[in-house]
């Protein structure tokens, strides 16, 4: 009864606030700093996409899995705008900004004028209070920005209000990255978060059954959500955007997420008509492709995901013997010679994959095509001849033998479950079968795995997947020696489950090390380009992870869904406000 | 009777108590917790997952974190959900009507049916209708019920008749209050059969079996044997002493009503607390487990309660050993 009270008194105390804004700040409208895009449509309706299940939370600083990720993303702006294939496309909630003089800093100006969902003022104090309130503060979130916007050497930046309209954020050293990754963190609204910050209870604020709590910069807001059915996001009607005919974008009126428990199930929805996109599964592809004259749809393959699967050696297991052939470089190129990936390309992926040779996913602008030329296509001939190359035989019964005359045996492990890695899995034994060698696929729990990994470093090698971000400086915590993901090779100082009596690192990995290091100073693009080619040709030479394949994105769309334009790191959503049907 | 109640409640608590360490023992023995998905992540340093194991009490040793836990349930808060970072009950409270919808159709659905139909087996014992109610009832037995489920949901696309999983319409935001009422109803059909018809089976053949067991008491021939007209021998003598072992069966069934039905609400993509369970399982949401696995011993513990009290109220007998 008293909880009601005061959901009451606080509904009526934001009608109130809402109100005052409105007669307040009529006459500002005219200066504001809108953002013009070129586009025509015809405003109204609704769209509805299919989720893979329902959101967990509608806060920025908790959420963690897309279910809750897709949907706040579109309810804030960030400083800077990425457009379909995550290149800069100008200024989001900052207009414009400039390096500081010694190359540590931007001055990001930001636009005038600008209002949250509630009619408040959108302005540069919420951007530094955003940072120096709440994600540099340590322990306050679940969400790691904090981890994100630290410089190479773990240095957190300063953030300063310069002028009405100006932030400086700057580092003490160069820190290339940081353009990207500053620019893509959500700017929080100081006045409706304040007091749950003071009180550190911005955790428990804004979960999803706090609809009505919400405030969004972004195109669209939630306003109902029902778990496990749908959530309904209707238009920011203080969105910065307009179109060129001086409608307020987003064209469409609503976007509703239509929550479905499985693939089958969205799939099922698409096909009637009841969601407007589906990215399509490898697997149902042929059949929604049969289907696209009649229905009218639109439907097509984009490049690939960023998302990996490699085959990962663990060169510290308690077997010596076991180790000394991991770390032989003519041992792992073996086995990607002896990796058939056209036939994991078919198996797992209905042919709509390509291989992958380097740890870059060709969907990002630092892929260097160099790596191509050091790639393992399938020979069993090759794989032979580079394990000769590297000391091994072969005994009378066929079985592969060291230079010791220990057969090679080892497990191979997944996540149980994963049908992708399972089915890899499954090729990889038969083709390495096929060598004399003898993998033993055992699949295992997530979070038993996870153990393994990470706590007890009890596992031989293993089918795994990490996802990428665009700039391979999200990957230093795999890359780097001491890097708390650098699973298969931890260094001594990180898991105590390593003896360093035998921890030993070879020269790539050290120059690798090296490179993640120097490139956060690096602040000219094509110098900074030159050393994540680096990396990947040493990467691909030296294979300290094997990469095997990586899927194409697909997509199928209503051919009256107009505007859209499929991109390989952001789907349907960079321009989400242009989109609409007619 | 009031002291009888109030005994059983105190005697209920070591019970609860038991169940939870139980539960606290098995979930904390699965190997991993909830923050396995973020130490797979590239951009979390180790200091922030140790800031976390902190923040979410995953550092203490198990005693620790079950006294605490323990400690807050007395105060009545059972804890904060891990994945949803809000208070345990908000959420299952969000899955409630879901799931008592569901259960309650079923209840009404299959008890009514299965009592009927039991009654009408035994007055025709050996005869076609005991037959075929037999053979129904084996079929509901044996039809395991994510295959009827899905049985369903291929009668439902092919007719058209019945909507495809769900619990309401994609426009039903639109809809008026009886509309919304039948909207709900005709989504409800779809599980609430597929598990009625497995619950109506057992309800059927108990309710034959112990019938049969009174007609042939002495007691109820010598009814008939001194006049008594056939309708009261039945449904005033025979019904009434057979109907007590199925209060006590009825008591376990109101005992599932907030449990949900996993496989069921899977296949018919229904909102309900089994799928919740489960989901909270796969994330090792520990709190959420706990409220969930412990919210089900208490409706078991107030089912069996409710089946005595009633019990009492329909047998002097019982109702004599209470005084």
């Amino acid at each position: 009864m008293r909880k009601s009270l005061l959901f009451v008194l606080v509904l009526l105390l934001s009608f109130g606030f809402m109100a005052f804004a409105d007669v307040g700040t009529e006459g500002v409208e005219g200066e504001a700093d809108y953002i013009i895009e070129d586009v025509q449509g015809i405003p109204g309706g609704t769209y509805y996409v299919g989720a893979l299940g329902g959101p967990k939370t509608f806060n920025p600083c908790e959420a963690q899995e897309t279910s809750s990720t897709d949907i706040i993303d579109r309810m804030f702006a960030t400083l800077v705008d990425y457009g379909k294939d995550s290149e800069f496309r100008g200024g989001d909630i900052a207009k414009s900004w400039e390096v500081t003089e010694d190359n540590t800093g931007w001055y990001f100006h930001i636009r005038k004028g600008l209002k949250w969902s509630d009619g408040q003022p959108l302005t540069a104090e919420d951007v530094v209070w955003s940072f120096n309130e709440v994600y540099k503060v340590e322990g306050l979130i679940t969400g790691n920005t904090i981890d994100v916007i630290r410089d190479g050497d773990g240095n957190l930046p300063e953030v300063k209000l310069i002028d009405e309209d100006t932030v400086l954020i700057k580092y003490p050293q160069p820190f290339a990255p940081g353009l990207r990754t500053l620019g893509a963190v959500t700017i929080l609204p100081k006045h409706v978060m304040q007091e749950a910050v003071e009180n550190k209870t911005i955790s428990e604020i804004w979960t999803v059954s706090d609809v009505d709590d919400l405030v969004a910069s972004g195109p669209y807001i939630v306003t109902e959500h029902i778990p496990e059915v749908r959530v309904v996001m209707e238009k920011n009607p203080y969105y910065h955007r307009f179109d060129t005919a001086g409608n307020r974008l987003p064209y469409f009126d609503k976007l509703v997420w239509v929550i479905c428990q499985d693939q089958n199930t969205m799939r099922l929805k698409f096909e009637a008509g009841e969601t407007d996109f589906l990215a399509v599964p490898a697997d149902d592809y042929p059949a929604i492709k049969g289907q696209e004259q009649e229905k009218g749809w639109v439907v097509g393959p984009y490049g690939p995901t960023t998302s990996t699967l490699f085959l990962a050696l663990n060169f510290n297991t308690t077997n010596q013997t076991m180790n000394e052939w991991f770390r032989n470089v003519h041992f792992r190129r073996a086995l990607s010679y002896a990796m058939d990936r056209d036939a994991m390309i078919d198996v797992i992926y209905n042919g709509l994959a390509q291989p992958q040779w380097g740890p870059i996913s060709p969907a990002s602008p630092f892929y260097d095509p160099l790596v191509e030329d050091y790639s393992y296509p399938f020979s069993l001939e090759d794989a032979r001849a580079s394990l000769e190359k590297g000391g091994f035989s072969w005994n009378d019964d066929g079985k592969l033998v060291d230079k010791y005359g220990n057969i090679v045996k080892f497990d191979l492990t997944t996540n149980a479950g994963n049908q992708v890695r399972e089915k890899a899995c499954n090729l990889i034994v038969d083709t390495f079968g096929q060598l004399g060698i003898e993998a033993v696929f055992n699949p295992i729990e997530f979070n038993t795995l996870v153990q393994k990994l990470m706590n007890t470093g009890d596992w031989e090698t293993m089918i795994m997947g990490l996802t990428g971000g665009v700039d391979p400086h999200s990957g230093s915590n795999v890359s780097k020696i001491d890097g708390g993901l650098h699973f298969w090779n931890y260094s001594p100082a990180v898991a105590d489950f390593v003896d360093p009596e035998f921890y030993e690192i070879t020269y790539s990995e050290f120059r690798i090390d090296e490179i993640f290091k120097a490139q956060t100073k690096e602040m000219d693009p094509d110098k900074r380009f030159a050393l994540f080619s680096e990396y990947q040709v040493l990467s691909a030479q030296n294979l300290p992870l094997i990469y095997t394949v990586q899927q194409l994105r697909l997509y199928a769309y209503p051919q009256n869904l107009k505007n859209i334009q499929i991109g390989g790191f952001s789907s349907w959503v960079w321009n989400l406000w242009g989109l609409y049907k007619d | 009777m009031f002291k009888y109640i109030v005994r059983r409640l105190i005697l209920s608590i070591p019970v609860l108590l038991g169940v939870s360490f139980l539960s606290f023992i098995i979930i904390q023995a699965a190997p991993g917790d909830f923050l396995d998905q973020f130490r797979m992540n590239p951009t979390f340093s180790q200091e922030s997952i140790r800031l976390l194991e902190e923040k979410f009490g995953l550092n203490d040793n198990f005693f620790v974190q079950y006294g605490k836990w323990l400690f807050q349930m007395v105060q009545g808060n059972w804890g904060h959900s891990f994945q949803y970072h809000q208070p345990v009950f908000s959420i299952i409270w969000t899955r409630v009507g879901a799931t008592l919808l569901l259960s309650i159709t079923t209840l009404i659905l299959s008890w009514s049916i299965g009592i009927s139909v039991g009654i009408f087996a035994a007055l025709r014992q050996y005869r076609p209708g005991d037959q075929i109610a037999s053979v129904v009832a084996f079929l509901g037995l044996s039809i395991p019920n994510f295959f009827f489920a899905l049985l369903f949901l291929y009668f439902a696309a092919k007719t058209g008749w019945f909507p495809i999983g769900g619990i309401m319409s994609i426009n039903s935001a639109e809809f008026g209050f009886w509309q919304t009422i039948g909207d709900y109803l005709w989504h409800v059909v779809g599980p609430a059969i597929t598990l009625g018809f497995s619950g109506l089976a057992g309800v059927m053949r108990q309710m034959r079996g112990q019938f049969l067991d009174q007609m042939s008491m002495d007691y109820v021939e010598f009814a008939r044997a001194k006049g008594m007209p056939r309708r009261t021998v039945v449904f005033g003598h025979a019904l009434r002493n057979a109907i007590n072992p199925l209060i006590t069966m009825f008591g376990y069934a109101l005992s599932s009503l907030l449990g949900g039905a996993v496989l069921t609400e899977t296949v018919f993509s229904w909102p309900g607390m089994g799928r919740l369970t489960i989901e909270a399982l796969n994330a090792q949401d520990l709190y959420l487990v706990m409220a969930t696995l412990l919210l089900s011993s208490l409706m078991l513990i107030i089912g069996n309660l409710i089946a005595d009290i009633f019990l009492a109220g329909v047998d002097p007998r019982v109702r004599k050993r209470f005084q």
